[in-house]
């Protein structure tokens, strides 16, 4: 195989961008396995609201529908975008964007993103249920809540990029590709503010970014709280993990090409 | 070569063998207790925070026993996954060929996934009741394995009957086992007791019973008969697996 550098003119990248897009698509719609978690992780709405209907503190409602919307963008990154990288070595895909030119960074961001953006359907479903079960979704300020969710999106792109890095390059980190979900929820504080968790478990949370999306979000919603500092931290973390990101996708690409073994195929 | 019941009793062994062997291809001990359980525990521990978050100390202790409860269907379903790759791996050419009845086989190969589930659904509850304080009884502790245990084996049931049904079908495994994992937690009584109405026919899921087995515990209130309602309703879903393998098994044949 013969390695081009990548296409760096701005309207080739973002002709790639848009390809890899649209072949993002076209993959998750063939395969019903790969969005499970973009299916299920919203039913879990219903019963958490469901759990708010019976306890009658509709004063968390807030809380619980944040909850609801992140856990499903977090599960989408970590089931759907970090298996990206070991999806094309099985494939054999890997190898030909290798000879296409096209930045395997550019492609990697527009199916991350996309699958990321797929999960907007989730945020109207969530509203849904919350309407149905009769829980008032305030809204006070839609400007943060739109910073909110264009940096957590930048997050989730980030940290998928990472993931699917570590997972190509480490058999064993499949193993724990389960530890990413429920344990980011608690330790981001998700549902409850990081104060509030017991046993000093929210000692963390200041630097994983679930905690900011959901303290901006939640503050954008209710106007309690600080705004801007959440976001501030947000999109710091998401600077910090696209650093990381670019990092880990050159350190692979390198090391697959020095090892031969960018294909299964 | 051995024949009669001691060649079906050293089949039997085997099957779990190899089940076992598969399910140590999937996990290490140790990525199993710093990934699997770990995961586990956050979950029990996502859900009690429900209590946390409406300030009372009793919600999370019943959603924590809820939630432990689940943790063991969680892993079981696991064998719906495993069932339908027995097709890829066209090893169930081979279970379909042995002496052994299919339905037997499936189920022997596949229960390892509940004793994984009874063992870290009582390592959750463990780790969730020192979190959060909830200063349960010994008794609370001494019958979760138990109830657990039933969830587990009625989820089996369920897991065969769902794996059967997907198992021409290997894209939709992952699906179907979340799907039916969220049904569970919404309609089993996991995070809140379900309205009168709903109460009696959800008894027949998996989950239902055992949960309120260990919730009556906790209360120290009689637990007896949701713990024999939940020996039937194993019974029940063992029956209903056992009609969908047999009516696969004679569709495969007609087919061939």
């Amino acid at each position: 195989v013969t390695y081009h550098r990548p296409e760096t003119r701005p309207a080739a990248r973002r002709g790639s961008f848009w390809a890899s897009a649209t072949l993002q698509v076209r993959l998750l719609t063939r395969q019903p396995d790969s969005v499970a978690p973009l299916l299920v992780t919203p039913l879990y709405a219903i019963a958490l609201f469901g759990f708010l209907h019976h306890s009658g503190k509709s004063s968390v409602g807030t809380s619980i529908f944040v909850a609801s919307i992140l856990m499903t963008l977090w599960s989408t990154v970590v089931f759907v975008g970090a298996d990206m990288v070991e999806d094309d070595r099985h494939e054999g895909v890997l190898e030909l964007v290798e000879a296409s030119g096209t930045a395997y960074l550019t492609f990697l961001s527009a199916r991350i993103a996309t699958a990321a953006a797929l999960t907007s359907p989730a945020i109207v479903f969530v509203t849904l249920i919350a309407l149905l079960f009769n829980v008032e979704v305030p809204v006070h300020s839609p400007l943060v809540l739109l910073l909110d969710v264009l940096g957590t999106w930048a997050c989730c792109v980030g940290v998928g990029i990472a993931l699917a890095c570590l997972l190509a390059m480490s058999r064993s980190a499949r193993n724990y590709q389960n530890v990413l979900t429920y344990p980011f929820y608690v330790l981001g504080g998700i549902l409850v503010a990081p104060t509030a968790l017991p046993a000093h478990l929210g000692v963390v949370a200041p630097v994983v970014f679930l905690s900011h999306s959901a303290a901006a979000a939640r503050a954008g919603l209710t106007g309690t709280g600080s705004q801007w500092a959440p976001l501030g931290w947000l999109y710091l973390l998401a600077l910090v993990h696209f650093g990381i990101a670019m990092i880990a996708i050159r350190y692979v690409r390198r090391r697959l090409k020095v090892l031969g073994t960018a294909s299964y195929a | 070569m051995r024949s009669g019941p001691t060649a079906l009793g050293a089949a039997y062994h085997e099957l779990v063998a190899s089940g076992v062997a598969d399910y140590r291809a999937v996990y290490t001990l140790r990525s199993w207790l710093f990934g699997w359980v770990v995961r586990l525990i956050a979950q029990v521990t996502y859900f009690g925070l429900l209590g946390v978050l409406v300030g009372s100390a009793d919600t999370t202790r019943r959603v924590v026993l809820g939630n432990v409860v689940l943790l063991t269907s969680v892993s079981t379903l696991f064998a719906v996954s495993a069932i339908a790759r027995e097709r890829q791996a066209r090893t169930v050419d081979l279970l379909l060929l042995a002496r052994v009845p299919l339905a037997a086989s499936l189920c022997l190969r596949n229960v390892v996934w509940v004793g994984d589930g009874v063992l870290s659904a009582v390592a959750a509850l463990g780790s969730a009741s020192a979190i959060f304080g909830l200063g349960l009884g010994w008794q609370t502790y001494a019958i979760s394995p138990v109830a657990c245990l039933l969830a587990g084996l009625a989820t089996l049931g369920v897991a065969l009957t769902a794996g059967c049904l997907v198992l021409d079908r290997p894209t939709i495994r992952a699906l179907t086992a979340g799907v039916i994992t969220a049904a569970l937690a919404i309609l089993g009584g996991v995070n809140y007791p379900l309205p009168s109405w709903l109460r009696v026919p959800m008894t027949v899921l998996p989950v239902s019973a055992p949960i309120t087995v260990l919730q009556r515990m906790a209360d120290g209130r009689s637990w007896a008969l949701p713990l024999l309602v939940a020996a039937f309703v194993v019974i029940g879903w063992w029956l209903v697996a056992l009609w969908v393998v047999h009516r696969w098994q004679v569709g495969t044949r007609l087919a061939r």
